[in-house]
Parts: C-alpha cells; sequence; structure tokens
C-alpha cells in the first residue's frame, strides 16, 4: 500500500508494488514548442498525463511525461523526464530519491503500451 | 550570467518600481499568456491581484539596460495565498501548506537578460537565474520548500534544470494548457543543481 506523506507531499510506493499499479489515460496534448526538442524528424510531439491506481487504496498517483511521433509513425517517449508525486522505497524503507525514482517509472513504462492511447488522442486532433 | 537580481517586499519597492512590475507582469501574463486580469485591479496595463501585499516578497531580476526580465512572488503559507484561495482543487494529496517553513512561488517570469524579445535557447538561462534567486532566499530565511501553481511546461523546466521539484497533485486542463500543484525542495539537490553552496 503506498503511504501518504502531509511533509513533502509525496506518495511513497514500496518499489516491488509498483509492478500492480493501474495506469490510466487522463489527456494528451500536442505541444509544437517540443517538436525541435524531440528527435530529429519528429512528425509531431506533445505531453501526456496518467493517473496511477492501486485497489483498496484513494491515493492517486499523477504520472506526466512527453512523446514524439517518429518518421515511422510509432510513438515514443521523449526526453527522460517523467514528471510525478512518486516517491518509490527500497526494501529497508528507505526512499529511492528522484532521479533513481525516476528512472524506475521509465523502464516500468516501457512495459505499458500507453503509446496506443496517445495514438488514439493525437489521431483525434486532426479532425 | 548577465542579470542583476533584487529582492524586496512590496512596502520596500517604491511607486515607480511597483507599477514597472505590474506592467511587466502585465505583458507576460496577461499578453503573451493571456490571462485576466484579477476582478478589481482593472482597467489598465498592470497586472496584480489581491496577493499583491504589503509583506509579499519579489524578486526581480534587471538587464544591463535596467528593464526587468524576471520576476518572481513569494508568500508565506500560513497567511492567505494562490494555491490555497483560487486553486485548492489541484492539491489533491494531504493538507494545504500553512506554516512558516513553506512559502509559495507565484507570477514565475523570465525573458532574456540582453534583450526583451525571448528566444528559445535561453528561456533556460532565465528560469536558472530566478531560481537561484527565488532558492538564494528561501535558504536565507530557513524555507524548506516551496509549493505553487504553475504551468506543466515549467515543471518540465525545473526538472531539466534539475531542481527537485515533484506534483502536489494531478494536473488539469486550464485553456488548454496543463497546470499543476508542484512542491520544490529547497534542499542539496535543488541547491548543488542551480550552484549554490550549501
Amino acid at each position: 500500500m503506498p503511504q501518504r506523506s502531509s511533509v513533502d507531499g509525496y506518495i511513497r510506493l514500496h518499489q516491488r508494488d509498483l509492478s500492480i499499479v493501474k495506469l490510466i489515460h487522463v489527456c494528451t496534448l500536442r505541444d509544437t514548442a517540443l517538436l525541435s526538442a524531440v528527435a530529429h524528424g519528429a512528425l509531431s510531439a506533445g505531453l501526456t498525463e496518467w493517473v496511477g491506481r492501486l485497489d483498496g487504496c484513494p491515493a492517486e498517483i499523477s504520472i506526466g511525461w512527453d512523446w514524439y511521433r517518429d518518421r515511422h509513425n510509432r510513438i515514443r517517449l521523449a526526453g527522460s523526464d517523467i514528471r510525478s508525486n512518486l516517491m518509490l522505497i527500497g526494501i529497508s524503507g528507505s526512499d529511492w530519491g528522484m532521479q533513481r525514482t525516476e528512472h524506475a517509472l521509465r523502464r516500468w513504462l516501457h512495459r505499458h503500451d500507453w503509446a496506443q492511447a496517445i495514438a488514439k488522442s493525437a489521431n483525434e486532433f486532426l479532425h | 550570467m548577465a542579470g542583476i537580481v533584487a529582492v524586496a517586499s512590496r512596502s520596500d519597492l517604491s511607486p515607480v518600481h511597483e507599477e514597472e512590475l505590474a506592467r511587466y507582469r502585465y505583458r507576460i501574463f496577461v499578453e503573451r499568456l493571456g490571462w485576466a486580469i484579477a476582478d478589481g485591479y482593472g482597467p489598465g496595463e498592470y497586472e496584480r491581484d489581491q496577493f499583491d501585499s504589503a509583506q509579499t516578497i519579489y524578486i526581480i531580476r534587471r538587464n544591463p539596460a535596467g528593464q526587468i526580465c524576471g520576476c518572481a512572488r513569494l508568500l508565506p503559507t500560513d497567511g492567505p495565498y494562490l494555491l490555497k484561495e483560487v486553486f485548492p482543487d489541484l492539491f489533491t494529496e494531504g493538507e494545504l501548506p500553512n506554516m512558516p517553513q513553506v512559502w509559495e512561488l507565484s507570477r514565475l517570469a523570465a525573458t532574456r537578460a540582453d534583450v526583451i524579445d525571448e528566444s528559445k535557447e535561453d528561456v533556460l538561462d532565465g528560469v536558472r537565474a530566478m531560481m537561484r534567486a527565488v532558492v538564494d532566499f528561501a535558504a536565507s530565511r530557513d524555507i524548506e520548500r516551496l509549493v505553487g501553481v504553475t504551468y506543466v511546461a515549467m515543471e518540465r523546466l525545473f526538472r531539466r534544470l534539475g531542481i527537485h521539484a515533484h506534483r502536489a497533485g494531478v494536473p488539469r486542463l486550464v485553456d488548454g494548457k496543463l497546470i499543476v500543484a508542484c512542491w520544490i525542495e529547497i534542499d542539496a539537490a535543488t541547491k548543488h543543481a542551480l550552484g549554490i553552496e550549501n
């Protein structure tokens, strides 16, 4: 179960519980300002927002990141920045820290098919 | 890095400098970002609201020609502040802070120090200079963390600078842009990222 912190606002979650977090799409936006900052030849780019939920837990994990559509029309994660209110904790109960949590979230995201939801939203922008 | 930074409470600002700051904020927040002027604070090309009181702290950056090229507003959370009064629903986890060790950062803006017209490659430098001054001030007052409402685009810049920033809730779409409540820790990581000695 995640722990809410009244001190610094982080939702703390044991790293082993990350695998049972359900990822729910909130919204996806295009951001033309990002286009030049992501990969060369990107067709479009933007940011996407999701919430992570655990059964029986009211805490709402917020996760957002940047995306781009490459020249082969594949949607990819842009940059290294994963923005959230989550702090992962290790076996000893100590914080993993901002960077290590971000790396773990990035690896975790690679195991999810979030690109499909973004593609659907991104296609809707065209209509 | 070009630019001269000054810290002042509103009561310390001369009427001329206060007006100059309000005009700069108008140009950034009303003209560029499309914000509406707060009720009761128009007309005129000035941006002010009810949180601009005598005790409010301002950080103002000027270019070598003396023109304002950055600003930030700081308020202790044991009094009224923007997030608590206007955007409390953005703060979705825990209780809104109400303590002298936590201050709100708002009205953060940065433009190029050498000319007023902004160019993208220098935005990060401007934000870094402003945040360095903000964190310097916070550390000098033993402030432990800052909280505030910002665009996700600014949250991205904080993270890119290495500032220890994290969310206080789920972002919300306002006028086509995502805004989010955000914490900034005044810790070793943030100070190191901004080149401030611990």
